[in-house]
């Protein structure tokens, strides 16, 4: 028997990362995957999340250290830019390829 | 799934923050030197004719950059690519400088032996480098209509060349074709661009930007 957290039984898709799970922060994920980094207008604008959304999503994946946030000056205006760490990278690779193995196995 | 939805997101996401018109008229002021300078070479000469263009191509780059910092960013946000698509632009950035060595290489070459060239080898050579280098920007930028854009562009030589010759338009018809073109890409260009200002209110830096966070 490997240690594969898909055979633990009980509860089957307990292995899933349940912080990039919920469609919101999956949505931020993809969004910050296939970029170096955004500002916040920009994700919002992307994901349709309103500011509080938005705010409360990335909170979480922060403090999962999934995503960075870091405040920026564009001229005299402050911008937040966001991106995806290397452990988020990660995160969200193990979560596609489960999730693609896990919904690829299933029959019509 | 989650593949389809990774690549559809790459792609809004370089259309989202970068086919905003802008390059359809930063494109189209370059097109206007096709199709001004052999007017105003009857009286400025070849040169000056053209060399008029540069500031004046400049003056449009400024003024787009100032749009897109004023009026664009604080709707659009901004984004810093991904290794995939910057790999891509500069695939493309350096496809575009061999296509214009070509080009300027092959118009000097025409412009000295003209009269042994002659013909319409110059024509289709122009039609060649135009098609060739719209298709590789459409290609390269997920942005279709550029492939028309180098269509029309393509054709337009020949088209040209037969107004010219049946004696409906002067300087090989380059003022009608370009100018067209010119003006086409323009429309198309501004479209799009009142399109995103109008669609995206702007956002700032909302909550995110206070001490909460």
């Amino acid at each position: 028997m490997t240690d594969d957290p898909r055979n633990r039984g009980a509860a089957p898709l307990d292995w899933i990362d349940s912080v990039i799970h919920a469609p919101a922060r999956l949505s931020i994920v993809i969004q910050l995957y296939v970029v170096e980094a955004m500002d916040a207008t920009f994700l919002v604008n992307r994901t349709g999340l309103t500011w509080g959304n938005l705010s409360t999503h990335l909170t979480k994946l922060e403090e999962s250290g999934y995503v960075e946030v870091e405040k920026e000056f564009r001229g005299k205006k402050p911008c937040t830019m966001v991106s995806l760490t290397e452990k988020g990278r990660e995160a969200f690779r193990r979560y596609r390829a489960a999730m693609q193995e896990t919904l690829g196995s299933l029959s019509d | 799934m989650i593949q389809k939805e990774i690549d559809r997101a790459e792609r809004g996401t370089f259309h989202a923050a970068y086919d905003l018109g802008i390059w359809d008229i930063l494109i189209a002021s370059f097109l206007s030197m096709f199709a001004f300078a052999p007017l105003l070479s009857v009286s400025m000469g070849d040169f000056w004719a053209a060399a008029v263009f540069v500031p004046i191509v400049g003056a449009v780059y400024l003024t787009l950059l100032l749009v897109k910092r004023r009026l664009l960013v604080p709707r659009i946000g901004v984004v810093r690519l991904g290794p995939y698509r910057q790999a891509r632009l500069r695939r493309l950035s350096v496809a575009l400088l061999i296509v214009n060595v070509v080009a300027l290489a092959a118009g000097t070459f025409f412009a000295v032996r003209f009269e042994a060239v002659g013909g319409l080898a110059p024509v289709i050579f122009l039609s060649f480098i135009l098609l060739v280098g719209f298709s590789l920007a459409a290609y390269s930028l997920d942005i279709p209509r550029f492939f028309l854009y180098g269509l029309v562009l393509a054709v337009g030589p020949f088209i040209g060349e037969w107004l010219w010759r049946k004696g409906y338009a002067s300087h090989h018809g380059w003022p009608v074709v370009f100018g067209t073109a010119a003006a086409l890409m323009v429309a198309v260009g501004l479209i799009k661009l009142i399109a995103v200002v109008r669609g995206h209110a702007p956002l700032g830096d909302g909550p995110l930007a206070g001490e909460d966070r």
